[in-house]
């Protein structure tokens, strides 16, 4: 697969010449505005206004009533800092990303702040759970990035952000060489891989089978964990979600992914992964 | 997603499990665990409401 520059000049010729002034940047910073700015659009949107990036919340004009103007972030990765970030309730300057935060089924509500004419040939990035909103929003702007982060993180309605995982891990598709790199100089681990669709289907792999279980039975992961039961229910979707993936393409490994939850009596599926995938393996 | 069926808000079922499901039905993959699981969150939220 070609790399892809973020305005897809390239990709794109028609557009190119359609629109002949291209932001510019390269070892530039690039400009970002974030839609839909919960536990994970506020946390990404705090992190690169402190490292000096033009930031802007895109918010629905009740909330932007209630913003104070600032986040504040007590992060076990990135520490406890607050900082000023810009906020309007529709797009109205020019960004080179677009990050997109919503939970699922609030992103139709969403994408009306960022009008396709106002976006342009900005990277649209999605940092959701699940595989769908991809085409969405390819539908509706030219250039889409697939994302995907590993953190918990939380957002209260003082704008206060809680992220108590000991890591933040976002995965990029084709085409985000540029982001990742103002990721990784604001603080975040990001990868790039050449294939968008193991980026989601390794996310929803994970996720999937943990959230489906902790919500149908009421509990956190270590009760599903607990009881043989649930257990057996966990790995059960394990293997269905590991099976369509394969059949999209995707290769998971099932053991490597049984074993992230095979122990830990924490309930925190995502710590409890990192705890193996730091521990060396045996015999090693 | 639990925390949200536990506060009665409106969780990310469709696109956490419709891909899986979805993609069962496409490439003939027995997603039965799935659905049973998405029933029983279904069932949740509408107690909850």
């Amino acid at each position: 697969m070609p790399t892809a520059r973020i305005n897809a000049s390239a990709l794109r010729p028609s557009a190119l010449a359609s629109t002949p002034t291209c932001p510019a940047f390269g070892s530039e910073m690039l400009r970002h505005a974030v839609l839909g700015p919960g536990g994970i659009g506020a946390l990404v949107a705090a992190t690169l206004a402190r490292a000096g990036r033009e930031v802007v919340l895109l918010v629905r004009p009740p909330s932007l009533r209630s913003y104070p103007g600032r986040i504040q972030i007590e992060s076990v990765v990135l520490g406890s800092f607050a900082v000023d970030v810009d906020a309007e309730s529709q797009l109205s300057r020019e960004v080179e990303v677009l990050w997109v935060t919503p939970k699922a089924i609030m992103l139709d509500a969403a994408v009306g702040l960022a009008p396709p004419e106002q976006v342009r040939r900005a990277a649209v990035v999605p940092l959701m759970n699940g595989i769908d909103h991809v085409a969405r929003l390819r539908g509706r702007y030219e250039l889409v990035v697939a994302g995907a982060i590993r953190v918990e993180s939380e957002r209260g309605p003082d704008w206060r952000v809680h992220q108590k995982t000991p890591f933040i891990r976002v995965e990029l598709g084709p085409g985000g060489e540029e982001i990742a790199g103002e990721l990784r100089a604001a603080g975040i681990e990001c990868t790039v891989r050449d294939d968008e669709a193991e980026v989601l289907w390794q996310k929803l792999a994970f996720l999937a089978p943990v959230a489906l279980t902790t919500s149908a039975l009421g509990e956190p992961v270590g009760a599903v964990r607990n009881d043989p039961r649930w257990r057996a229910r966990l790995e059960g979707a394990q293997a269905e979600v590991v099976a369509v993936a394969c059949a999209e393409g995707v290769a998971i490994d099932e053991d490597a992914l049984r074993s992230l939850h095979g122990n830990g009596a924490r309930g925190d599926a995502e710590l409890d992964a990192e705890r193996r995938r730091r521990r060396p393996p045996a015999g090693a | 997603m639990q925390k949200d069926v536990a506060a009665g808000h409106q969780p990310e079922l469709d696109a956490i499990a419709g891909p899986i499901l979805r993609g069962g039905a496409r490439h003939g993959v027995d997603v039965l665990m799935t659905r049973e699981l998405v029933a029983l969150v279904q069932q949740r939220v509408a107690a909850a409401r």
